[in-house]
């Protein structure tokens, strides 16, 4: 197996565990889902600073496996027991639909770029359709999803497509760019966290569509 | 430049420590030196037309200079304001310990905004951007109600998800260039994109527009991603309002206004002029419909900064000379008044605890200064002469004849009209008639800043400092 064909094997595994986080309807499970997925992430990157020989690639796996694999994880853990509410009951999209549509999604993303000939020196060619495909999984768990967390946890599904891309269509960002992603990211989930925990104190719940006191 | 970002970084620790007394004093100092900070920079700019500083990290010319006048110039009558709506607030009842938070959030933001502002560097001026995401999105749930915090919430996952995507349009430039470039740091830098413009892929750079409009589009409030912004802006503290609606919405537009600078210089500009023509007239659109069916004043004021937002992203889609000229004017004449119209409405919201229009009658006897200041600015904002806003509409329009979009003139025109009269109705219900409360002490703490905006917008009209001027003029040949 070529070097590139590890990368692409392994951002599958990435793409696979965004999927799974569709039919999964217990919080806890989510975020494990998520862990792994990161995990996943991390050995891609790491590949790739093997394949390159970029140190800073390193360092970026590294950070990767730290924040995401563990902090981040560890922090929506402790979230979910203090607000004690466990189960995403009723989606607004139920599970069986959701799965197609994520199937359709992924089917789109690769006849999007088939067309894209993406010039110069590619790190593995297949990993740009499949971290499209988690960017858009990404946005559509935001939306067909109604508990807070299950939307961070969207939005950090997002994010490892995005760095999935950053990493393989080009040899990762800049370090000091990078270090600053990762700090924002981090902040952000720790204030979506501080952000959930309020909505449990002033609503009683944590599901979104009861956030509907702001409207036109 | 690092000087000025050093001193509001620590200020934003020291003023969650010190006692307020101090806190509210220091801020306006603070403050202060970086305007005169910032004033002298500009100045070297005009001599030197760009300044690096820290390995290009950090750098200054005309375009990014007005930005930085605009941010240390709002940023230095807010905090004149603050003094006054805080010292209100702890009347009311507002532990001392909220109080902290917000001067620390709000340097904070300040900060980050100043680092946009001056950054050279795509990456650090993503990282500085969604750092105004991190650091406001406390602010905004700051009354910690329901309604705070629901758009609190809309806020940070709206606008996270938006500048996601605008990284990925960064990714995608940074990969464009990369082959002439390779991987450095500086690949990233503005300065040394435009200089291999002509080289880069035109759909790789037409791709990383898209992404890069949505992206930071979404956080500056362009329809139809707009809708985070009328609820941040109703439920933030009102200096905060006035920060946000007047210099994070210009960060964000300024964001997307270089990339589409790094299209013109590749000869792909149109491409990107047209999508900001689009955005612009859609965009005053659906703001003119919520303009009119409005009853919360502070979200009527949101829907106002979306219209201003959607001229100047027209006045940048003409894309001539004069269109440009008119288009960086537009976005400082805005500044100001908004500033001036948050001012005035947050005092009203200080002393009524209500921010529903009908539940306030008579302001001209129980706030009369805040009364008079607040119809200046409704005529102001709503682009009546002899105010700045005037000026620069009618520029804008001049360019749009000119340049053949009749049409889309003649529609905006027509929706200015009807959003002037929402203004001028939903405000005389608040102005006119008959007093339901007593005559209130208005605190010169925030009289003095209005005063100072109403002043500037007068004077803007008829006179543009010869400085200024020479930035404006700088700024088409950077854009084009």
């Amino acid at each position: 197996m070529s070097i590139s064909e590890v990368i692409e094997l392994v951002s599958a595994f990435v793409l696979i565990f965004a999927i799974m986080q569709i039919f999964s309807d217990r919080l806890y499970f989510s975020v494990k889902t998520y862990a792994v997925q990161s995990f996943f992430l991390t050995l891609s990157i790491s590949t790739i600073a093997v394949y390159s020989g970029f140190a800073d690639l390193y360092i970026t796996a590294l950070l990767t496996f730290i924040i995401k694999v563990v902090l981040i994880p560890f922090l929506l853990f402790k979230l979910i027991d203090k607000i004690g509410i466990k189960r995403e009951i009723e989606p607004f999209i139920n599970i069986n639909y959701s799965l197609l549509i994520t199937g359709v999604l992924v089917l789109f993303s690769f006849f999007l770029t088939q067309k894209v000939h993406i010039s110069g020196e590619v790190v593995a060619r297949e990993v740009f359709p499949i971290s499209i495909a988690i960017i858009l999984i990404g946005i559509f768990i935001m939306i067909s999803r109604k508990k807070a967390i299950t939307q961070i946890l969207g939005f950090l599904t997002l994010e490892n497509g995005i760095m999935l891309a950053g990493t393989s269509i080009t040899k990762g960002m800049p370090f000091i760019v990078e270090i600053g992603i990762f700090f924002d990211v981090f902040v952000g989930a720790l204030m979506a966290g501080i952000m959930i925990y309020q909505i449990r104190t002033s609503f009683q719940d944590i599901d979104t569509d009861k956030l509907s006191s702001l409207k036109e | 430049m690092k000087i000025i970002l050093l001193i509001q970084l620590i200020w934003a620790v020291f003023s969650y420590f010190l006692p307020l007394r101090f806190t509210y004093y220091l801020q306006i100092l603070v403050s202060f030196v970086n305007l005169v900070i910032s004033w002298f920079l500009i100045d070297n700019v005009i001599q030197n037309s760009q300044i690096f500083e820290l390995n290009n990290l950090f750098f200054l010319d005309a375009l990014n200079g007005v930005l930085l006048l605009v941010i240390t110039g709002l940023s230095f009558l807010t905090s004149i304001y603050s003094i006054g709506y805080m010292k209100k607030e702890i009347e009311h009842g507002l532990p001392e310990k909220k109080v902290h938070e917000f001067y620390f959030w709000m340097n904070a933001f300040i900060f980050a905004m100043l680092l946009v502002s001056l950054s050279n560097n795509f990456g650090i001026l993503w990282i500085a951007i969604e750092g105004t995401t991190l650091a406001t999105a406390l602010l905004i749930s700051f009354y910690r109600n329901r309604e705070a915090v629901e758009a609190g919430w809309k806020y940070i996952i709206l606008c996270s998800v938006g500048i996601a995507l605008a990284l990925f349009g960064i990714i995608i430039l940074y990969f464009s260039v990369s082959g002439k470039l390779g991987y450095e740091l500086d690949a990233l830098n503005w300065t040394e994109i435009v200089n291999i413009a002509g080289s880069i892929n035109p759909f790789l750079l037409k791709l990383a527009f898209i992404f890069v409009l949505v992206g930071f589009g979404t956080k500056m409030g362009l329809a139809p991603l707009h809708f985070w912004l009328p609820d941040a802006h109703s439920q933030a503290p009102t200096p905060i309002s006035a920060l946000m609606s007047g210099v994070l919405l210009n960060c964000a537009f300024y964001s997307i206004i270089r990339v589409e600078a790094i299209l013109n210089k590749a000869g792909v500009g149109d491409f990107g002029a047209q999508l900001l023509v689009i955005f612009g007239i859609f965009t005053v659109f659906v703001a003119s419909l919520f303009i009119i069916k409005q009853i919360d004043y502070k979200r009527l004021l949101a829907y106002s900064t979306m219209e201003h937002m959607g001229i100047i992203a027209f006045a940048f889609g003409i894309n001539t000379k004069l269109a440009i000229f008119a288009g960086i004017f537009h976005l400082l004449n805005h500044a100001f008044v908004k500033g001036l119209m948050f001012f005035s409405v947050g005092s009203v919201l200080t002393n009524f605890h209500t921010k529903n229009f009908f539940e306030i009658k008579g302001l001209f006897k129980t706030l009369p200064i805040t009364a008079g200041l607040m119809l200046l600015g409704v005529l102001a904002i709503t682009g009546t002469p002899p105010f700045n806003i005037f000026a620069s509409e009618f520029l804008v329009f001049m360019s749009a004849f000119k340049e053949g979009y009749i049409w889309q003139a003649i529609i905006l025109i027509a929706l200015l009209i009807l959003i002037f009269g929402g203004f001028v109705y939903h405000f005389s219900q608040m102005l006119m008639g008959k007093p339901n409360k007593e005559r209130k002490p208005e605190s010169p703490w925030m009289i003095i800043p209005m005063l100072i905006l109403i002043v500037i917008c007068v004077v803007l009209t008829f006179y543009i400092p010869e400085k200024i001027n020479i930035l404006f003029k700088n700024i088409d040949q950077i854009v084009r």
